[in-house]
C-alpha cells in the first residue's frame, strides 16, 4: 500500500525555508555587527594588571619616613636629656640658664689626636725652656768662678734655675742635657709621626656617618628648644653655627702658640748672648801673650770654655728652627692641616665651653626602611598595593664637662609602623 | 674628695736618719732641713721621756704609742736602748718596734711639721707648737697674703712658685721663679703672654675654691746674684671679684734678725723626691702636695750684713718665694728661695734691702730712721 508524498514534502519545504530566512538573518547581523565594530575601533590596552617596582622605588617615602622616626627619636632624646640635667633655679636673681653643646658623634674631635697635638707643642716649649736656661749658665759660667756646690737647691716646683748661692747649680744636668740631644729630636719627630698617623686616620673615617648625626643633633637641639621654658638650657650646635668662636679664632691660635713665639725670641736673645761671649773668648785667647808662662794652661781653659759655650749655641739654634717650622704650620700643612685646624676648633670650643656646660653627643646607630606588596580583594578595586616602613636607632650621652662625668646615655629604636605611601601627606610632622 | 694617701711606715734606716737630723743646736726638731745631730744622752732621753708621756696623757692620737709606752720610766728604758744603738750603728743601728715607735714619737713631739691651710687657718699641733696659739689672729692675716703662682698649661708644671702680697697689688716672689717666662727688653721685663700666670690666694687642701689673681706684668728682677728677688704687679680684680688681699709688713730692721728666732714659712710645697728623702717627705707631707701649708722653725745661721740667712722651717720644692715670717713681730724677715735635704734652707734676708729703690713700694715695718 502506498502512502501519499504530498505532507511529508510540505514540512520539509516549511523548515528549510525557515533555516534560509535564520541564516539571512544571521549574515544581516554579522554584516551589521562588522558595520559597527569598523565604525567603534579601540586599540589594545596593553595593561597586564601586575606591580613592578624599580630600584629606586619609594626611596624618597622611605627617607620621609625615616624622618618621621628620627624626629619621634628626637623627641625621646630630649627628654631623657632634660630629664637628666640640672634644674636651673627660675626664681634666683641673676641665675643663668646651663649650657649644652649638642655634637654629633660624627663631629667628635680625636681626643688622641688632640693630645698629640699638644704633646708636640708643650714638648718644644719644654726643650726651649731648657736649653735657654742651659745657654744662660754657660754663659754665666764663663764669668764666675764654679760654685764650691754643684747641687741645684732652689725651691721652685721646676727646680730648675740657678739660686744666688750656687751660681753653678747647671753643670750636672748640663752633662745629662748633652746626652739627650737626639732624644730631643726624636721625641719632635715622634710627635710629629704620631700626629700625622692620627691625621691619617681622621681623614679616613671621614665624615662617613656625619650627615646621619647632624641631622639628628638638629633634630634633638630642635627638640629641647621646642620645650622652651625659663628653665631651658641654652642649646649650642658648635658644628653647624659658631660665629663667636669663629670672630675669636685668631684669638685662640695666637694662645695656642704664643708662648712658643715668646720662647723662641728669647732663645734668639741667648743665642745672641752667646755668639758674643764666644767673640770675647776669641778676643781672649788672642791676647793671651805667647811668651806667658801660663798661656797653654789658659788656652786650654778657654777651648774648654767655648766648647761649652759652642755646644749650647747649637743646641739651642737647633731647638729655634724647630720652633719655627713648628709656627710656621702648627697645625700641619694642606688638607690636613685644615682638617686639624677644624677638629681643634671644635675640640677648643668644648674645652672653654665645658666647665660650665653639658656636652650631648648624639648619635644615629641604624637608619634605613622596606617596602612590602599586598594583593587582596580590595587592590582589585584599584587600592595602592605597596606599603612602606621605616625606623631608626639612635644613641646619646650626655657629659657634665667640668668633670668628664656620665650623667646619663641611653639607645632608643623607632619603629615608624607600615604605611602607604598615600597616607604620608597626612602624616604631618 | 680623696683624703690622704695612706703613709707608708718608714725604714728602720729613715727613722733614725730622721732622729739623728734633730738639731741640737735650736731644739730638737724634725725638720727636711737641720743639721745632722749627735744621739742625745740618756739623761737627755729621760728628760725627753717626760715630756712625751705627759704630751701623750694628755692626746695620744698624734703619737701612735702604744699603751705599754706611755709611761715615763717605760718609754726612759726604750729610748736608752735606742740610744745605745745609734751610738754603736749610726744609721745602721737595728731597731726593734718598740724603739722605733718611740723614736718617731719624739720626732713627732718635737718636729718641724709642715700644717696644712684650711680655710687661712691651721690645725694647732699639739707639743711646742701650741706657742703659736695666741698669735692666730696674726698668723691668719699672713695666710691670707700668701698665693700660688699658677702657670697655663704648656710648661709642663704644675705651678711656678709662692708669692706673696707686699704692697698694693704688688706681689713679692724669687727671681727664679718668674724668670723661665720671662724676657729682658731695655731695662724691662716682660712677661710671656702665653702663660697666663695667675696668683692664688687659696689651693687649700679639701677645698676646689680659689681667690684669683691675674699677674699683669713683671714689676722688677733684682740682678744681683745673692739677692733672689722679683716683684709682679697683679691686675686691677675684676667687678665683683674680692680686693687684693692686705700686704703684709715687710721688717726694715735688721736688728730682728736674728738666729734663733721663731719664724713660721707659709707656702705650696710640691713632691720633690730627686733632692729629699721619699720616706721622710711622705711622713711629713701625707702624700699632699701643692697645697698651702704652714711650716713653723727657727732662724738657725744670720747675719745682719749679708743678703740671706737659713732656718729650719720645713720646705720643699714649690716654697720657692714663701715668705718667712718672724712670729713675735709677724712682720716677713726673709724670702725663701732653697733648700737642701738635711743641710739647710735658705732665704733671702729682707731688712738689709730697705733702702732698695727697686722696693719702694713695699710696705715695710720700720725704717732706716729707726
Amino acid at each position: 500500500m502506498s502512502e501519499p508524498p504530498t505532507a511529508h514534502a510540505e514540512a520539509l519545504k516549511r523548515l528549510k525555508e525557515r533555516k534560509e530566512l535564520a541564516d539571512a538573518e544571521r549574515e544581516a547581523l554579522s554584516a551589521e555587527q562588522s558595520t559597527t565594530a569598523a565604525r567603534l575601533a579601540v586599540p589594545p590596552s596593553g595593561v597586564a594588571g601586575t606591580v613592578t617596582l624599580g630600584e629606586q622605588a619609594g626611596a624618597m617615602e622611605t627617607a620621609l619616613l625615616t624622618g618621621h622616626a628620627l624626629k619621634r627619636a628626637a623627641r625621646l632624646v630630649a627628654t631623657a636629656v632634660l630629664e637628666a640635667l640640672p634644674r636651673m633655679d627660675a626664681t634666683t636673681v641673676g641665675a643663668t640658664a646651663p649650657q649644652l653643646l649638642v655634637v654629633p658623634a660624627g663631629e667628635m674631635p680625636d681626643s688622641l689626636a688632640i693630645a698629640a697635638r699638644y704633646t708636640e707643642r708643650d714638648l718644644l716649649l719644654e726643650t726651649l725652656v731648657r736649653e735657654i736656661g742651659h745657654g744662660a749658665s754657660a754663659v754665666k759660667r764663663i764669668g764666675n768662678a764654679p760654685s764650691s756646690s754643684e747641687r741645684d737647691t732652689s725651691d721652685s716646683a721646676s727646680g730648675t734655675d740657678s739660686t744666688p748661692s750656687d751660681p753653678g747649680t747647671d753643670n750636672v744636668r748640663s752633662v745629662t742635657g748633652l746626652e739627650s740631644i737626639p732624644a730631643i729630636g726624636a721625641g719632635l719627630q715622634a710627635a710629629a709621626a704620631l700626629l700625622s698617623y692620627f691625621k691619617s686616620d681622621y681623614t679616613i673615617a671621614g665624615r662617613a656617618v656625619a650627615t646621619d648625626d647632624a641631622l639628628l643633633a638638629r633634630a634633638v637641639a630642635g627638640a629641647i628648644l621646642a620645650r622652651a621654658c625659663r628653665c631651658a638650657p641654652d642649646v649650642h650646635l658648635p658644628c653647624a653655627f659658631d660665629v663667636t668662636h669663629v670672630v675669636q679664632l685668631g684669638t685662640r691660635i695666637n694662645d695656642f702658640t704664643k708662648s712658643i713665639g715668646f720662647q723662641r725670641d728669647k732663645a734668639m736673645q741667648s743665642c745672641d748672648a752667646m755668639a758674643q761671649e764666644l767673640d770675647r773668648l776669641a778676643s781672649a785667647e788672642q791676647s793671651i801673650p805667647a811668651d806667658a808662662t801660663d798661656a797653654d794652661a789658659r788656652r786650654a781653659d778657654i777651648a774648654a770654655r767655648r766648647a761649652v759655650v759652642t755646644r749650647a749655641h747649637e743646641r739651642l739654634k737647633a731647638v729655634v728652627e724647630a720652633a719655627d717650622r713648628w709656627l710656621a704650620a702648627p697645625f700641619g700643612d694642606g688638607e690636613a692641616g685644615a682638617l686639624a685646624l677644624r677638629e681643634w676648633m671644635l675640640w677648643d670650643r668644648m674645652r672653654s665651653e665645658s666647665p660650665g656646660a653639658h656636652i650631648l653627643v648624639v648619635k644615629t646607630e641604624q637608619a634605613g626602611g622596606s617596602s612590602i606588596t599586598v594583593k587582596n580583594l580590595w587592590t582589585a578595586f584599584g587600592r595602592l598595593p605597596y606599603y612602606l616602613s621605616a625606623g631608626v636607632v639612635v644613641s646619646y650621652q650626655l657629659f657634665d664637662g667640668a668633670t668628664g662625668a656620665l650623667r646619663a646615655s641611653d639607645v632608643f629604636p623607632v619603629h615608624g609602623g607600615f604605611i602607604s605611601p598615600r597616607d604620608l601627606s597626612w602624616r604631618a610632622p | 674628695m680623696t683624703g690622704p694617701a695612706r703613709v707608708p711606715a718608714p725604714s728602720n734606716r729613715s727613722l733614725v736618719a730622721r732622729f739623728l737630723s734633730i738639731p741640737t743646736t735650736t731644739g730638737r726638731t724634725e725638720s727636711v732641713a737641720g743639721d745632722q745631730g749627735r744621739v742625745p744622752t740618756d739623761e737627755e732621753f729621760a728628760r725627753l721621756s717626760g715630756e712625751l708621756a705627759r704630751a701623750a696623757a694628755t692626746d695620744p692620737l698624734p703619737f701612735h704609742l702604744t699603751d705599754s709606752l706611755r709611761d715615763a720610766a717605760t718609754l726612759a728604758t726604750v729610748l736608752q736602748g735606742a740610744g745605745d744603738r745609734l751610738r754603736a750603728h749610726g744609721l745602721e743601728a737595728e731597731l726593734d718596734e718598740p724603739q722605733q715607735r718611740a723614736l718617731e714619737a719624739i720626732v713627732r713631739l718635737t718636729g718641724r711639721p709642715a700644717l696644712l691651710v684650711q680655710d687661712d687657718w691651721i690645725e694647732l699641733p699639739t707639743g711646742p707648737w701650741e706657742m703659736l696659739a695666741p698669735y692666730r689672729d696674726a698668723i691668719a692675716r699672713a695666710v691670707a697674703c700668701v698665693g700660688r703662682l699658677g702657670i697655663a698649661d704648656g710648661y709642663g708644671l704644675p705651678y711656678a712658685g709662692t708669692g706673696f702680697m707686699v704692697g698694693a697689688g704688688l706681689v713679692m716672689t724669687n727671681r727664679h721663679v718668674v724668670e723661665p717666662f720671662a724676657m729682658q727688653r731695655g731695662r724691662g721685663w716682660l712677661l710671656d703672654p702665653g702663660c697666663n700666670m695667675t696668683f692664688d690666694t687659696k689651693e687649700e687642701f679639701g677645698s676646689t675654691s680659689t681667690r684669683c689673681y691675674a699677674v699683669a706684668s713683671i714689676r722688677s728682677i733684682d740682678d744681683r746674684e745673692d739677692v733672689d728677688l722679683a716683684l709682679l704687679q697683679l691686675a686691677a680684680p675684676l667687678a665683683g671679684a674680692p680686693p687684693w688681699p692686705s700686704p703684709l709688713a715687710v721688717q726694715g730692721d735688721t736688728k730682728h734678725l736674728a738666729a734663733g728666732n721663731t719664724v713660721y714659712v707659709v707656702g705650696y710645697p710640691a713632691a720633690d723626691s730627686d733632692r729629699n728623702d721619699d720616706a721622710v717627705m711622705q711622713q711629713i707631707m701625707h702624700g699632699v702636695y701643692g697645697k698651702k701649708r704652714l711650716s713653723p722653725g727657727r732662724v738657725t745661721e744670720a747675719d745682719p750684713h749679708d743678703f740671706w740667712f737659713n732656718h729650719d722651717c720645713t720646705t720643699l720644692g714649690g716654697n720657692s718665694g714663701s715668705c718667712v715670717v718672724d712670729l713675735t713681730t709677724n712682720a716677713v724677715i726673709g724670702l725663701h728661695f732653697a733648700g737642701e735635704f738635711g743641710v739647710s734652707n735658705s732665704a733671702v734676708s729682707l731688712p738689709p734691702l730697705r733702702d732698695d729703690p727697686a722696693l719702694r713700694d713695699v710696705s715695710w715695718r720700720s725704717g732706716r730712721d729707726e
